[in-house]
């Protein structure tokens, strides 16, 4: 069963009749044949969570509900794309969970100063004892910021700009995942665009030198 | 160098990058890219932002996802279930509102639509009820068999003067006992005397002058002409009222009651509305586990 398809962090490349032959498997009840589709997509389905939600754990339960709900409906996939459909059990897993942690606020685990009471982004007790390379370094940095901006960003606007951008979905694709039509998908990504153009340029030196944004027009 | 952009510039801008205008809006957006420098700035703004987006570290997954045998036994028997229970959520919250209705409307009301056919439902209630009651005013009397009156002890009473007029005389003499013990009496019934009516009533003789008597069949009466014999018509209450040949009588339709006097159709109406909330919410319920 699972078990001997292995830990996999990496998309499986399938091709389009391979799927398709799955995606019929999986159909007729085949948990061998849908863990191979979820071996393929949980790299995108972990980090699409993860840039919605800004938090691991809650990314990691919003996968898992993602791929339970998805073994349980699709017997309701109507052709298509998969990965968009499988995306779509994915954004509204996290919906789910962002009302979920909207409801019951958590409070985060790490120390806090003592004299200020401020929070430690990266406490002693947690760090990590391996020096970093430079370029290593630098990545986080970008990293951090665009996880920053991305959060920032209203949650509907999150889900486009984040297949649109970071997992290189088209339109019709995004459209098809979200759920929305290609009017709107084009509105929210521009928007999206938008501020997160304003508010990388805030990070100015953080960012690596060939991605500094300049300041050159307002939105009206 | 701060312009003004307007909203739809941007939507146009940020699909030019991804390739996904229509000839005529690219050769547009083209066109605004050489003429205003501006907007040619903020188009290189994005081209970078988009770069900078692209080039977001992907996190690797912490764990499989893949599900473990348990999964495949669940497809659910609950899931089969909303269906059922919205479909039976539905059929009773219509039958709830009908039942509803029959009470407020008289047209939904079943007691009326058995009117509409007198072939089919006049026939029966004048053989039940009202005809039976009333009728019999001119009917051949049936015989009747009185039972005999029986004293214990002596007469019921003794009158004591007064007598309402009548004479002792006239009361018969063995109830009339001063104490002990008397044995009963037994005062057997008169057979009734046959009331000859006469087939033809004797004409009277009019004065010249006096006016023309009453037939008989007019309404002052309450006489109903021979066409209207045999209807029913309705009264503004729940009775109604039955036109027979002399006399109009009222049918009474009593409605079944709860024993404490609640009308079943509404106590009926009250549990289907109730069972179609249950089921609405079971279901509802049902899906909304599903989906996590």
């Amino acid at each position: 069963m699972a078990a001997h398809l292995g830990r996999s962090g990496h998309k499986k490349d399938l091709t389009d009749m391979d799927e398709a032959g799955l995606i019929k498997d999986a159909i007729r009840g085949d948990l061998d044949a849908f863990n191979r589709l979820v071996l393929t997509y949980q790299e995108m389905a972990f980090n699409l969570a993860f840039r919605m939600l800004n938090d691991e754990t809650a990314a990691e339960d919003a996968t898992q509900n993602a791929f339970i709900s998805a073994y349980r409906h699709i017997g309701g996939f109507r052709g298509g794309s998969f990965k968009a459909w499988i995306m779509r059990m994915v954004t509204n897993s996290c919906y789910d969970e962002l009302r979920r942690l909207h409801r019951r606020p958590t409070v985060p685990l790490e120390p806090l100063h003592v004299e200020d009471e401020e929070e430690i982004e990266s406490p002693s007790w947690l760090a990590d004892n391996q020096p970093s390379a430079e370029d290593e370094i630098e990545i986080q940095e970008l990293e951090k910021a665009i996880q920053h901006c991305i959060a920032e960003l209203p949650v509907e606007f999150r889900a486009v700009v984040v297949m649109i951008d970071v997992q290189g979905f088209n339109y019709s694709e995004a459209a098809q995942a979200i759920g929305h039509p290609l009017g709107t998908i084009k509105s929210r990504l521009a928007r999206a665009r938008m501020r997160l153009r304003i508010c990388l340029s805030g990070f100015g030196e953080l960012l690596p030198s060939s991605f500094r944004l300049g300041e050159e027009a307002e939105f009206s | 160098m701060k312009e003004q952009i307007s909203s739809q510039e941007w939507i146009l801008l940020s699909s030019y990058l991804d390739g996904e205008l229509n000839p005529r809006e690219k050769t547009r957006v083209e066109a605004l890219l050489r003429t205003r420098p501006e907007i040619h700035a903020v188009y290189q703004s994005l081209v970078r932002t988009k770069s900078v987006l692209q080039r977001t570290p992907r996190k690797s997954v912490p764990r499989n996802f893949t599900l473990s045998a348990e999964y495949s036994r669940q497809p659910q028997r609950s899931l089969r279930l909303i269906p059922v229970l919205r479909l039976s959520s539905a059929v009773a919250a219509f039958m709830s509102v009908f039942l509803v209705l029959s009470q407020l409307i008289p047209a939904f009301s079943p007691a009326v639509n058995r009117l509409v056919s007198p072939d089919m439902a006049l026939q029966p209630m004048q053989e039940e009820s009202a005809v039976m009651e009333f009728a019999p005013a001119f009917a051949e009397p049936a015989p009747i068999q009185e039972p005999p009156m029986v004293f214990w002890g002596g007469p019921p009473f003794v009158p004591q003067g007064g007598m309402g007029g009548a004479a002792v005389g006239s009361i018969p003499g063995d109830m009339v006992r001063e104490g002990g013990y008397a044995p009963p009496i037994v005062i057997q019934p008169q057979a009734e005397k046959a009331i000859e009516v006469p087939q033809t009533l004797p004409e009277i003789a009019r004065q010249p002058g006096e006016e023309e008597p009453l037939t008989g069949s007019g309404p002052i009466l309450g006489v109903r002409e021979p066409q209207e014999q045999g209807k029913i018509l309705d009264s503004p209450t729940d009775q109604r009222m039955l036109v027979t040949g002399d006399a109009e009588v009222f049918a009474t339709e009593s409605e079944p009651t709860t024993p404490w006097g609640i009308p079943i159709a509404y106590v009926g109406a009250i549990v289907l509305g109730t069972l179609a909330a249950a089921f609405m919410v079971t279901a509802l319920i049902l899906k909304k586990a599903s989906r996590l």
